[in-house]
């Protein structure tokens, strides 16, 4: 018994590990100066302590103007998502139509589509209508990558939510968009929670999306912003303010996550074990 | 009576499209036109040297794009990336779900720990890993180096290359993959386990025949979910590789990207976008068959 459970814990112990390692080094350069990234042998302990990289990365790039950025495109796309993902998924169950298999199916299809396959035709567009630069110009491409898993994860969930529920409300005379606004949204509010968390982590890191159809500098997301931080001098790669940028901008994401830890597993239960 | 029920039923029919319109007209709007846009020009010679639709060409795109060796090389990159990465993090996935799954203290930590990579973006994960894969300087070497391995020339080489990708993937979305799966096995029934217990069934029976049987759902979903975002792979190739060196991590993502933006060959990009798009129609077709079977 003792033995098992030994080996149970090395073996998580060392994935937890491997987890960790590279985020030491990330939290241990962000506060050394660029220059201990090319110690040989490497740096393995703080031994010149600076927050100089935090300061000098709000001096570099208008890291708080980006964040403000990320923060309205994703929370605007994260929304739409949900309410027209939420909207589709009961629709779908409402309507039990010959076609809703084939809908949910060409969602998924639309999913596997790869994102750099739509960039050049939707730059155009974008262009065209002079969209570019413009929040709508991520919050859309955004929303429809976001929509076909959402979409399908809500329509298995609402499969779930018992019939007799849904025939009890339409006794009590509740309209359709009632039983959506008063039965289904708050029912499903744990696989809801789930998604939007995923979704807004999808929306707040992308970037491909973020570097082509944000051409101004002063529109740029978080994740762009650090990928095109750069020195003075080609040799002098600022790798100490990128690495302190890129945890800055993940801290939101932690706070997040660690609030919501408990909703995220029973909603992943609840919108996956039953699909 | 009768008229009163059709009405009901016509107005279900009337909000169920209704519910489903938004979707509709977002995905018409930012798919649809960008779609059929490129549908059109795949049979042109749109370059963006000469843009426009002025020359007609039928298939010759797509008889280009089928020519193409590179094309040939990202297809089947992306697919040992795509059937790589997901069996290995299904495989350890499932493990660590499955240890987990015990009483085990100091639990909370370990998820907190194991979400973090997950959160983490690409862009960022993939320059802190160049670093700490750097042949001379990377910490990972210098570990190796101890132990009398190495230099290894991760990023430089083709083989190196296409294992560090796949590795730094492994790294930032197996969490993904053992949230989901541990889900599933805390929402297991336990009545099974103990007849199996009192039947004398030992730890790996139970595992065969109780915990994976009823896992299935949960473990399609699951490889599917991360099928999908494995095939759209392309911010960490971008960041660490940009698809080399040579061709050797030059994932379909990639390559289409090189050919529309570097190639400046948008036509062709086009219609190479459409052959995988066969194919990966093909390849949902099958997967949803074989879950209709599982059901």
């Amino acid at each position: 018994m003792m033995n098992r459970n030994f080996k149970i814990y090395l073996g998580v112990g060392l994935m937890a590990l491997y987890c960790l390692f590279p985020i030491y080094f990330l939290v241990l350069y962000s506060f050394e100066p660029s220059e201990a990234a090319y110690h040989s042998p490497p740096v393995f302990y703080p031994i010149a302590f600076t927050f100089s990289n935090y300061t000098g990365v709000f001096k570099s790039i208008p890291l708080a103007r980006y964040a403000l950025n990320s923060i309205i495109v994703a929370t605007s796309a994260t929304f739409l998502t949900l309410l027209f993902g939420s909207m589709a998924a009961y629709g779908v169950s409402v309507l039990k139509f010959r076609g809703r298999d084939l809908f949910l199916n060409s969602l998924i299809l639309l999913g596997f589509f790869p994102a750099a396959t739509m960039i050049f035709p939707i730059y155009k567009m974008f262009s065209d209508i002079n969209l570019l630069n413009n929040y709508l110009a991520l919050i859309l491409p955004y929303t429809v990558g976001g929509l076909p898993l959402t979409t399908w994860v809500m329509a298995t969930y609402f499969e779930n939510i018992p019939k007799d529920l849904l025939d009890a409300a339409s006794v009590d005379g509740l309209s359709i968009g009632g039983t959506y606004a008063k039965i289904m949204i708050p029912l499903s509010l744990p696989a809801l929670s789930t998604v939007a968390i995923l979704d807004f982590i999808a929306f707040w890191n992308e970037f491909i999306y973020a570097l082509t159809f944000m051409p101004d500098s002063n529109m740029r997301t978080v994740t762009v912003g650090i990928s095109l931080i750069s020195g003075r001098f080609t040799y002098q790669y600022p790798w100490g303010q990128i690495i302190a940028a890129a945890l800055m901008v993940t801290i939101p994401l932690v706070i997040m996550v660690f609030v919501a830890q408990e909703k995220i597993i029973s909603g992943l239960t609840a919108g996956a074990v039953k699909g | 009576m009768r008229k009163r029920t059709y009405s009901l039923f016509l107005q279900e029919k009337i909000a169920g499209y209704g519910f489903l319109a938004p979707t509709v007209v977002v995905l018409a709007a930012v798919v649809a036109f960008p779609l059929i846009y490129s549908l059109i020009a795949s049979f042109y010679s749109y370059t963006f040297v000469s843009p426009g639709f002025n020359l007609f060409v039928g298939l010759e795109n797509y008889i280009n794009a089928l020519n193409d060796s590179y094309f040939w090389n990202s297809l089947l990159v992306t697919l040992s990336f795509v059937i790589a990465v997901v069996s290995i993090e299904f495989i350890l996935g499932f493990i660590i779900a499955l240890m987990l799954n015990r009483d085990i203290k100091f639990k909370s930590i370990y998820y907190t720990i194991l979400t973090i990579p997950m959160l983490l973006s690409p862009v960022a994960v993939g320059l802190v890993w160049k670093m700490l894969l750097h042949p001379d300087l990377g910490v990972v070497n210098y570990f190796l180096s101890l132990f009398g391995i190495g230099p290894i020339n991760w990023l430089g080489s083709p083989k190196g290359a296409f294992w560090s990708v796949l590795f730094v993937d492994i790294w930032q979305q197996i969490s993904f993959m053992i949230l989901l799966l541990l889900a599933g096995l805390v929402s297991l029934p336990k009545e099974p386990y103990e007849a199996a217990t009192i039947d004398g069934a030992n730890e790996w029976q139970k595992l065969f025949f109780i915990t994976i049987p009823l896992m299935k759902p949960v473990i399609i979903v699951t490889l599917l979910i991360r099928t999908i975002f494995a095939f759209r792979t392309y911010d960490l190739i971008y960041v660490m590789t940009r698809g080399g060196p040579g061709v050797s991590t030059e994932v379909l993502s990639y390559f289409i990207y090189r050919k529309t933006f570097m190639g400046l060959n948008f036509a062709e990009a086009a219609a190479t976008s459409y052959v995988l798009l066969v194919v990966v129609f093909v390849l949902v077709f099958v997967m949803f068959k074989f879950m209709e079977e599982e059901k």
